[in-house]
């Protein structure tokens, strides 16, 4: 005999509901147990908006709420403080209905008012926030009225296809206790370190409880956050989350292996390696999210006028940067420097960008007879081991890379070996970050640079800066006032197409010509992604580490204890 | 009146004088910071900038920069942190009180050891404990202090005696107790450094004050040994110790780079080296002129106490 079964599902699942819901309630409840995360470096600033560095930024993404998040393992669109958007048919329009329940963590209720007040402060040209510039579409900024209390409308100037993602970093400011400074011109002393931590309110799932400079800052549960669990649980779980500042990552490792920190993020594969065998203890776990969205490339400096006239017509020889490219031995690279902790890339995306990754790509894997046959056709020779060129000059050259990285000078060897193998002399030159940013910024006195690109999004437009011929980041020429190359006219028309098409289809054939382009070109000889690793107390659940920044930490408001 | 001259002329030559070192400082610091290349900017200007009232500064060669300094650090005015926004006074008001802390303790640790081990070895000259301190000295001078850093952080994660690093523990801070258990690991690593030095300085010293006639009268008249080597032979081998105590109350202030990074102890020594990392000019330009009146100060103490110590420098003086 058996009970009969209801038809409603919702009903049969009920017992499971319920269990569930006294599992979250009882374990995760109120957690005292405080978290603690290391950073190598304390914040800057409090004044969020004006933060452009990776720890203060971490700690904003707590403390701060946005109106349209980007989910950092789906990589997909989600609510924030917006509960929902419309975009108009023409793509110039986005309406926002923003949330009834939401309020800033000193209690005051979040409104249409602050995203204008944010919006005006976003556009200030003295202040010029970093994010400023990514609000501009073609040099024009979005306009925003208030149609209620709850109800905001941005006009456009010009459509631009991933709108929505750009509102994931603009983190709303409490109008009512920041607009008196910002009036009296002084928004950019205001929140500063030693402003008393009470006075900084946002609508994230923490609020500020202390901050200890050059030691700690101390961030405590926002009573009035407004998401909750699916048992109608008001997150976060974790009642505490202390960021230490540890600035040496030994310390941090002995730190996080005697228990004193509960997250290690990233791991380098030197730790990674060292952790695997105590992992068996069962006292925390190790994570690898697979290939980052960090790569480490190499490129040649082709600014007009600035390096040597004979290596420049090296350089710009589409078959010299390929006869490199097929030279560089990735599998070494990943075996010796990353310990088998990376992966190799040939284009700007690798697999773990699932949206925009293009496998039809040219795969340069190491061929040296390939390289030489490229080199042969461009007019080298070689003489006994040496190469060089239709003049009978040697070819040589030096590689700048940043000091302070200990894989970097390992991949730098490296690649000078591999080069050797092809008769080419590099030398080596590891820079200090400053000069080195110096030099490939403004001064552009190097032949050769190798460092990493991280992509901040997974969205191609995220890499304007990179892509566009006028782009700052468009390392190997930046700033060009008009394309230097027709290949590079290409690349900036495909952008701009790329920024205002909506179709999803398009646009993946429009990105994936793009890098069929950069592929074939070789501007940044693309090595390896190493991979992104995380090490957290196996008692910290649920912990799903993306690939975006901050990677173990994202869904903090959802972790608790077990 | 003549007194009050002899006194006063001495003192103000030496406030002239360091004050000529500190601007002298701060051309040289700016100087070579430009001669380093990069700037704040770098890593984060982007074309259109028009922001950033403190950033326009660096726009100026560096002399002018260090004639701004000069002229807004007359009035008080360091100036702001370009890293942080606010004002360099306050981050230095931080930071002092750490490196402080960790330099009086250090040097006092140094000092109780080697002192006590300084005398004994130059009295028992040649023996075995001599050659073993000997030894031990040369050992502590050549291990650099970052492996001895991580050496003893790794001793304290294995053992659990101590704190790994930080000024402090918990979410609330923390009390005294608590500071000092925090503040013991990075003072014995400096200690360990500096009582190798001050020891062979009190060894050297001690050898050339056993040799002079008074002492030997002294124990030839049988006085208690103890009492002849520290209340007769000591006093007149400390000087070159409170003048090498004096210096090295600077270089650690400012220069115990390495315990702080490795031990994440708060203090001058890294607010200054992330400074000069960033090209945070201000910051930077502070930090090391603070490190500068910290080396006036400790050797302006180190002669006010040979005064003490030794009467024929007041004699001199008057």
């Amino acid at each position: 005999m058996s009970l009969p079964r209801s038809k409603r599902p919702w009903v049969r699942l009920f017992p499971v509901f319920l269990a569930f819901g006294l599992l979250i309630q009882s374990d995760a409840g109120a957690q005292p147990r405080p978290l603690t995360v290391a950073q190598l470096a304390g914040p800057r600033t409090f004044n969020f908006l004006l933060a452009n560095d990776e720890q203060t930024n971490s700690i904003a993404a707590l403390v701060m709420g946005n109106l349209i998040n980007v989910n950092r393992q789906t990589q997909q669109l989600e609510p924030g403080l917006a509960e929902r958007w419309r975009l108009s048919r023409d793509g110039k329009t986005l309406t926002m209905s923003l949330r009834q329940n939401a309020k800033f963590s000193d209690g005051a209720p979040f409104t249409a008012a602050d995203v204008l007040f944010t919006l005006e402060v976003l556009y200030d040209e003295k202040l010029h926030p970093p994010l400023q510039d990514a609000f501009l579409i073609a040099g024009r900024k979005i306009t925003a009225e208030r149609l209620d209390d709850r109800t905001v409308r941005f006009r456009l100037p010009a459509p631009l296809a991933a709108i929505e993602r750009i509102f994931d970093g603009l983190y709303i400011l409490p109008r009512h206790k920041l607009e008196a400074a910002y009036r009296r011109g002084e928004f950019e002393r205001t929140w500063s370190l030693g402003t008393p931590v009470e006075e900084i309110v946002g609508t994230g799932p923490y609020r500020l409880q202390a901050y200890v400079p050059g030691q700690r800052t101390v961030l405590a549960r926002n009573p009035h956050y407004w998401k909750r669990d699916g048992t109608g649980h008001r997150l976060p779980y974790l009642d505490t989350v202390i960021v230490e500042i540890v600035p040496s990552r030994a310390t941090q490792l002995l730190k996080f292996q005697k228990g004193e920190i509960d997250i290690l993020s990233p791991v380098s594969a030197e730790d990674a390696l060292a952790l695997r065998e105590e992992q068996k203890q069962g006292r925390f776990v190790l994570f690898n999210a697979g290939p980052s969205l960090i790569h480490e490339v190499f490129w040649f400096n082709l600014q007009p006028g600035k390096a040597d006239e004979k290596k420049r017509a090296w350089f710009e020889d589409r078959r010299f940067r390929q006869a490199v490219a097929y030279a560089v031995d990735r599998e070494a690279i990943i075996r010796n420097v990353f310990l088998g902790m990376a992966h190799p890339v040939f284009g700007p995306t690798s697999e773990a960008n699932r949206e925009w990754f293009y496998s039809g790509l040219r795969k340069y894997s190491r061929d040296l007879s390939r390289a030489r046959t490229l080199l042969s056709e461009a007019g080298f020779r070689w003489e006994g081991q040496e190469l060089r060129d239709r003049a009978g000059n040697a070819v040589e050259f030096t590689i700048i890379f940043n000091t302070g990285v200990k894989f970097r000078q390992n991949l730098a060897t490296v690649l000078q070996e591999d080069l050797a193998a092809l008769g080419i002399k590099a030398s080596l030159v590891p820079l200090e970050g400053k000069t080195l940013l110096e030099k490939i910024n403004r001064t552009f006195d190097y032949d050769a640079c190798l460092l990493a690109t991280a992509s901040g999004d997974t969205d191609p437009v995220a890499e304007s800066a990179v892509l566009r011929s006028s782009g700052t980041n468009h390392w190997w020429f930046p700033r060009q006032e008009r394309p230097a190359t027709s290949w590079e006219a290409e690349i900036d028309r495909l952008v701009d197409e790329l920024a205002t098409v909506r179709k999803a289809s398009r646009r993946r054939q429009l990105y994936n010509r793009v890098q069929m382009i950069l592929s074939e070109e070789v501007p940044f000889i693309y090595l390896v992604a190493r991979d992104l690793i995380v090490a957290a107390d196996a008692r910290l659940v649920p912990l799903r580490p993306a690939l975006l920044p901050p990677f173990a930490i994202w869904n903090l408001e959802e972790l608790h204890w077990k | 009146m003549e007194v009050a001259r002899r006194l006063l002329r001495p003192a103000l030559l030496r406030l002239a004088s360091s004050l000529l070192i500190v601007v002298a400082i701060v051309f040289l610091c700016h100087g070579m910071v430009s001669l380093a290349g990069g700037r704040f900017g770098d890593t984060w200007e982007r074309p259109g900038w028009t922001g950033g009232a403190t950033l326009g500064r660096e726009e100026l060669p560096w002399y002018a920069q260090s004639a701004r300094w000069v002229g807004l650090a007359a009035r008080g005015d360091l100036g702001d942190s370009l890293t942080y926004r606010r004002p360099v006074t306050e981050l230095l008001a931080a930071a002092i009180p750490h490196s402080l802390a960790l330099a009086l303790a250090a040097i006092l640790g140094a000092l109780a050891l080697s002192i006590p081990l300084g005398i004994l070895s130059a009295v028992k000259r040649g023996s075995y404990s001599d050659r073993l301190l000997a030894a031990a000295v040369f050992v502590q001078l050549s291990v650099p202090t970052l492996f001895l850093a991580l050496v003893a952080l790794m001793v304290a994660a294995r053992t659990g005696w101590f704190p790994l690093g930080g000024a402090g523990s918990g979410a609330g801070g923390s009390g005294l107790g608590d500071y000092l258990r925090h503040l013991f690991l990075p003072t014995l690593v400096l200690t360990a450094r500096l009582t190798a030095i001050y020891l062979r300085q009190v060894r050297a010293s001690m050898l050339d004050v056993l040799r002079e006639d008074y002492l030997r009268t002294a124990l030839a008249k049988g006085l208690p040994r103890m009492r002849i080597y520290f209340r007769h032979a000591f006093p007149n081998a400390s000087h070159a110790l409170i003048t090498l105590v004096g210096m090295s109350f600077a270089t650690v202030m400012s220069g115990a780079l390495a315990v702080e990074v490795v031990m994440s102890w708060p203090g001058l020594g890294r607010l200054t080296a992330e400074a000069v990392l960033s090209r945070d000019m201000p910051l930077a330009v502070g930090g090391v002129v603070a490190a500068t009146l910290a080396l006036l100060a400790g050797n302006a103490l180190a002669e006010a106490f040979l005064r003490v110590v030794d009467p024929r420098i007041q004699a001199e003086v008057r």
